[in-house]
Formats: C-alpha cells, structure tokens, sequence
C-alpha cells in the first residue's frame, strides 16, 4: 500500500505531513519501500523511463516511556488518614503497543515518613468513569494487579496511574513522604536495557524490539505532606472584681469569658460553629457578645454571633489554617 | 560441414536473443535500488568495526542508506541519465547526504514539480509565505548524470534518510 505510483505521492505527502507531526514514530511493522526511476537516452533518442527494483524493509518497535508526577505539590494528608492518592501520567511514547508493569517503593530517603500502601489497594488505574481518584464505589478506579492487568498503551497513548496510601499516626504537620512509582516495559529482557538494544522478534507484529532513550523503565517520586487540619478551642475566664482565678467568685460576680478557636496544619475548615451553653448558676449579660472587637447582637440574625436558649453560638465559617479567632461574651453569677 | 555459415547463424542467434532480452528489461539500463544500514560490530582481532547490512527492520529515527546503481546493459552509450529518487513516506532525508559520482543533484520540495539546488530550493506555505526549504521538507532527489555512460559501465548515486 505504501508503493504509490510516481503521480499520486504528493497526495500522499501531504496527508502524511500532519499525521507525523502527531505521531511520535512511525508505527510498528509498518512497510517502508523505495523505488527509482531513471530517463535516459540513447543517441540522442529519449528511450521511455525506467523503474527499478523495490528496496523495502518493516519499521521495528521502540519501546519508551514517560512518567511524570501530576500533583504539582505534595498532596495534603492527615495524620492518621486512609486512601489519600498521588497521580502519574503514564505515556507510551514508543510507537508500538506495550504493556507496562508498575510497583511503588515506600521506603524512600529524605523525607520524614514512610507512607502505607492504602487501604483499598495500592495502585490503581484510571478507569475514565470520572475524573480523578476514586478509591470505591460505582465509579471505582480499577486496582492494578500485576500479571493481571497492566496498563497496555497503544502509541502515544497515556493513562493516569493513581498510588493510594495511607498515613501513620502521630505525624507532625509539615512531616513529608515520599513514595517513587517504577513504570517498565513489560517485554522481556526491556527494563533497564541500555538504549539501543535490540530484542529480536519481540516487538509489535513480530518485529524487532528496539529499547529507547528511556532504557524502557521510568522511576518518578510523589510527595505527601501531613498537614491535617486541627482546631483547638480554649476557654478562660476572668472576673470583675477579680478574685483569684475567678474560683472563689462570689454571687455578682461578673465574669468575662474568652474562647481563643486556633486552628492549625493547612486547608480550611468547613463550617465551623462555636457553641458554648450556660450553667444555670450563670446569667448572660445581655449585647455583651464580640467576635474580635465586634460586637454581635443575641438575637439569630445576619451577623454570625447569637445567644439564644441560654446558649452562644458563633459562626465562623469556613476558615483557612492557619487562623485564630477570639470569641468573647459576660455573665454574672447567681 | 560449412563451418563459417554455423558460425553466422549461431551469431545470428545471440543477437536475437540479446534483442529479445534487452527488450524485456525494457531498455539498455538496468537499475538497481538497495537499502541498507550501518552496524557496529567488533571483528576477530577485537576492533570496532562498522559495516554495511541490508536494512530488514530499522527503529525510528535509524538511518537508511539507499544506494542505486544504474548498469548501461546495452551497445551503445547511454546519455542524458536523469535518476529521480521519491523520499519515501515516513522517511525524511538526511541533510547533505545525496551523492554521486561525476553527477549534478539538484531536489524537490514539492513533489517533484520543481527541482533545485538546496539554497535555492523553498516551500510556500498554505498562506503564501515563502521560506527556505529544510532537508526534511525534500520529497523527491534528482541525480542527472554528466555526459554519457558507456556500454558496460555502472556508476551509483546514494542518499541517507531517516526514519521518521
């Protein structure tokens, strides 16, 4: 098919000129021929043109790949947490179709802990269902299970490769783990093969295998970062007049309530609300609710503070870490 | 026996056939296209060798040697020989790899229509724009043979490309 008559091969140039500009090579078992033709004469006399024989040979495979980390920052985790995933991008970037065996290596120098391989499994494989990880349910991500289901990428192709783990407990934020997925060709005798080699008959319809630039394996590194969100509330207590620690505080007292809310580690807390009911032994005195310096009316209105069935309640929605808050409200004792 | 009039007639006979074979080739030129590859091999003595081997199976990006010979088979001199090489699909030339003994090489870059030396050679693009044309936009190679090549002679004239 590709031995065109000598009229028609611009046609075919053309065609071929953004095709290759896509492809990464010329496909696998492909037929490349050449053929020539000569005019010449003969005393002057044009003898009619001449074809010659056709040189051909198939075009082998090459095997590459690329593999890089999606993330483009260390994804965040807590401390403990389960099926927290880092993304690849797998391409074959040979030009003929290949399987690929993947494996993870927890065990990673300069970082700060050893992440767990997940709890729903290891590594999985986008599926296409829906976009991004999913480590359950009905658009689950396909687990990968070596010698069952390896990645097998047809030219130029690229699939999203997910490595799921889980996360120890008693990390401090900003603790990092690494972990490296290893993305090789599955051909025999392929990994690690310096480039160049040629592996007879194990290419793509029976052509030869040439091993790329890749040396047909890939290592890349992921990163997690423990940066679990936490927020602590603390409460103190101050009296007018001032005995002691408020603990002996005599009926009349009143006393001065500060809820410091910190939070801490990274991201932001959804919907954050601060409640805090009265003993019967307290009475709130009324208007006297501030968030900060602002002062806030008891009744349940459109700012965020309210003191309603003798219960504070504050609003804080949803904050991003690191951030404190100051809540601050009176009472007087019985 | 008349010796000399078997003689005539045996002549007579090899001319015939010579005329019917010539005919069958279809003219007093044979061609002959070969593509092949280099390969570096270490010979018995343990040096570093690189020979020629026909190209069964090339990897992209391998570079293929074409070479065609062309064989005056006829009695008399062959003149104006012009060899007209398409680059095959897939392939792109190698820059300044064209060669041939005692010829002029002039390519095309637009599917043989016209032909040119390399610095004088450009592509116009689909919006009118003219730029130099780049060894990888050559689609054909022309090799016009200077003077005339006796009967019984062979020259060769070659090229590299690459696959793409």
């Amino acid at each position: 098919m590709f031995k065109l008559p000598f009229f028609t091969l611009s046609l075919a140039l053309f065609a071929l000129c953004c095709q290759s500009a896509l492809a990464t090579g010329t496909a696998a078992g492909l037929v490349i021929t050449n053929s020539v033709v000569a005019s010449y004469s003969i005393g002057a006399v044009a003898q009619p043109d001449i074809t010659s024989n056709t040189a051909s040979f198939t075009v082998d495979e090459l095997i590459d790949l690329t593999l890089t980390w999606q993330d483009g920052a260390p994804v965040n985790v807590n401390s403990p947490d389960i099926n927290d995933a880092l993304t690849f991008l797998l391409t074959n970037t040979g030009n003929g179709q290949e399987k690929f065996n993947l494996t993870r290596n927890n065990a990673m120098l300069g970082d700060n802990y050893n992440p767990l391989n997940g709890t729903a499994g290891s590594i999985f494989i986008e599926n296409g269902l829906q976009a991004g990880f999913q480590s359950s349910g009905f658009n689950a991500d396909t687990l990968y299970i070596s010698g069952v289901n390896e990645p097998n990428l047809v030219a130029d192709a690229s699939v999203r490769i997910y490595v799921n783990s889980d996360t120890p407990n008693s990390l401090t934020n900003g603790n990092v783990g690494d972990v490296q997925l290893h993305a090789a060709s599955a051909t025999t005798g392929a990994a690690g093969a310096t480039s160049g080699t040629t592996l007879a008959g194990l290419g793509t319809s029976g052509t030869d295998a040439v091993v790329g630039n890749s040396s047909a394996q890939v290592d890349r590194v992921g990163r997690y970062i423990a940066s679990g969100l936490s927020v602590q509330v603390s409460k103190t207590a101050s009296c007018t007049p001032a005995p002691a620690n408020c603990s002996k505080a005599a009926a009349g007292t009143i006393i001065t309530y500060t809820l410091q809310v910190a939070l801490a580690g990274a991201g932001a807390a959804s919907n954050l609300i601060i409640t805090d009911p009265l003993p019967a032994e307290l009475t709130y005195i009324a208007n006297s609710l501030k968030v900060g310096s602002v002062s806030k009316t008891d009744a349940a209105d459109a700012d965020n503070g309210q003191f309603v069935s003798n219960t504070m309640t504050v609003d804080l929605g949803s904050p991003i870490a690191p951030n404190t808050f100051s809540i601050t409200f009176n009472a007087k004792i019985n | 026996m008349n010796y000399s009039r078997m003689t005539s007639l045996l002549a007579s006979a090899l001319l015939l056939s010579t005329l019917s074979l010539s005919a069958f080739a279809a003219g007093s030129i044979e061609l002959k296209s070969i593509a092949e590859v280099e390969k570096n091999t270490t010979n018995k003595d343990g040096k570093k060798e690189t020979k020629r081997i026909i190209a069964k199976k090339v990897p992209p990006d391998g570079i293929v040697i074409y070479t065609t010979s062309f064989k005056n088979v006829g009695n008399k001199p062959a003149g104006n020989i012009v060899i007209n090489n398409p680059i095959a699909e897939h392939t792109e030339y190698v820059a300044d790899s064209a060669m041939g003994y005692n010829t002029d090489i002039t390519f095309s870059a637009d599917a043989g229509k016209n032909f040119a030396s390399p610095e004088k050679l450009t592509v116009t693009s689909a919006d009118g724009k003219v730029r130099p044309a780049l060894a990888s936009d050559y689609t054909h190679i022309k090799w016009t043979y200077k003077g005339e090549l006796a009967e019984g002679k062979t020259s060769e004239v070659s090229f590299k490309a690459k696959v793409k």
